[in-house]
């Protein structure tokens, strides 16, 4: 077993005759920021759902600190979640939705007004969730990841409704959060953005792992194996690994 | 636990949902126990009257049930909880829990409300009974948590809250009743029967069972049918 925060053994996941991760294999290490990369039904959000115990693997493990998510003591202190959409009742306030989480996880409440803060919603945390925009019920997810002040990030497309300036101030966020030491596994569509972000790049294509290293690591390894004498950028990189076997399912 | 509970409490205490079930409760048991004396004056059997305004108070605090489980799922509040709490069958358990305090509270308001408008506008020519009136208030605060539990279990394991709030009232007022037309007997032993003995039905042609085989009954039935949920929600994938 490896000492990462966040690891990826051998997962596979299938739905029926459908694979949807085959044999993933990553680690995410503290201080660490990870961008989990891959086109759509990549397998990236099934892989999110395995790692929180939200769905089981078909074989493999998931693990959080060493340990499946179900038998870590107290989840919500040692990682925050924010899956792809936010899961609210619409007519409950923001700060009402994060004070049930956070007495549903062994959180202080004053770390509710806290994580409202941090993601700039404290003017906002008694209006309905219904009422929020689509980058306000983003930033509303995301504090729910943050309110128990945990050592490892799990974001499912984080930046999905921000605007600009939102994924700046996410960007920012996310790096300070690195350098303090917690390791951070985020998903995204926003290839440009994450090469600002990122350490390290864990590209998917139909479950499978294509690609995973520094950006120079893989853009040398691509490189190689085309024998080009500089490596691409991480877009090019990304369509390269992920188009052959786009192309391959469609045959 | 006791946390996990708060949560499922300050859950339903957060959105109107809470607030417009006991809205209902109070306008179903004022009308059903008033409506008979004001329509047709006092020819009515009281206790038929008190017992039909509990059984619709009941059938609320049933779908009150389904709205924390198959609702909170439907709302991806479950996924949320599971989140920071990832004990499945701990959450149904709790779940269970806060459904069976409201249920509890909505119950006492109605046997509290339809005992005392009957006191006070009686339905019949003769009034109920002192005992009679205690033991069907007590019926009625036991039945109240254990249907709010059931529907706690039917919502679980059911998942969609539109099949669940369909399902239930078809089941307890037309299925139920259908099989008590082929064999009473055999009725007495369903929820709805068991709900019946619970509420001190009268019948003259009959065997009713005693109202704590009626809440021992409905116990198993509301238990019974969380386990299977809890199980059935242990198994599966959330989306």
């Amino acid at each position: 077993m490896s000492d990462a925060a966040i690891s990826f053994e051998k997962v596979t996941k299938r739905y029926g005759n459908m694979l949807a991760l085959d044999n993933l294999t990553f680690d995410v290490l503290d201080g660490q920021v990870v961008g989990f990369l891959g086109p759509n039904g990549a397998g990236k959000s099934t892989a999110i759902r395995i790692l929180t115990g939200l769905a089981k693997p078909s074989s493999g493990t998931a693990r959080v600190w060493g340990k499946p998510y179900a038998e870590l003591p107290h989840p919500a202190r040692e990682v925050g979640v924010a899956l792809e959409q936010l899961h609210c009742h619409p007519g409950r306030s923001g700060r009402d939705h994060l004070l049930a989480q956070a007495l549903a996880g062994h959180i202080a409440p004053r770390r509710v007004d806290e994580a409202l803060e941090l993601v700039g919603l404290s003017g906002a945390a008694h209006r309905r969730v219904g009422a929020y925009s689509l980058g306000m019920r983003q930033r509303l997810n995301l504090a729910g990841a943050f309110l128990g002040d945990p050592g490892a990030l799990v974001l499912d497309e984080p930046a999905n409704g921000l605007d600009p300036e939102g994924v700046r101030w996410l960007r920012l966020l996310l790096r300070s959060l690195a350098a303090e030491g917690r390791a951070v596994l985020v998903s995204s569509h926003g290839l440009a953005e994450m090469e600002h972000t990122a350490d390290v790049f864990v590209i998917v294509a139909k479950g499978r792992l294509m690609a995973a290293g520094r950006l120079d690591e893989i853009a040398a390894r691509k490189a190689a194996e085309e024998g080009a004498k500089s490596g691409p950028l991480l877009e090019e990189a990304f369509l390269d690994f992920v188009s052959p076997h786009e192309e391959r399912r469609t045959r | 636990m006791k946390r996990l509970i708060g949560a499922e409490l300050l859950k339903l205490r957060t959105t109107r949902t809470g607030g417009l079930f006991l809205l209902g409760v109070v306008v179903v048991v004022a009308l059903s126990v008033t409506a008979p004396s004001a329509l047709v004056g006092r020819k009515a059997d009281p206790h038929t009257v008190v017992e039909g305004a509990a059984a619709l108070t009941l059938t609320l605090t049933l779908l009150l049930g389904i709205a924390m489980s198959a609702g909170d799922e439907q709302q991806g509040g479950l996924v949320n909880t599971l989140l920071v709490a990832p004990g499945r069958v701990r959450l149904v358990v709790a779940k269970g829990a806060a459904a069976a305090t409201i249920g509890a509270v909505f119950a006492l308001i109605a046997a509290l409300l339809s005992l005392g408008l009957e006191f006070v506008f009686p339905s019949g020519a003769t009034r109920l009974a002192t005992q009679e009136a205690i033991l069907v208030g007590v019926g009625i605060v036991l039945a109240g948590p254990l249907f709010a539990v059931l529907g706690v279990g039917v919502g679980t394991i059911l998942r969609s809250q539109p099949l669940a709030v369909g399902v239930s009232p078809v089941w307890l007022y037309a299925a139920e009743q259908f099989i008590s037309q082929l064999s009473y007997p055999a009725y007495t032993w369903l929820p709805g029967g068991a709900r019946e003995a619970l509420l001190r039905h009268v019948s003259v042609t009959h065997h009713i069972p005693s109202m704590w085989v009626g809440a021992l009954l409905l116990a198993i039935y509301s238990l019974g049918a969380c386990a299977i949920g809890a199980v059935a929600l242990q198994r599966r994938d959330l989306a």
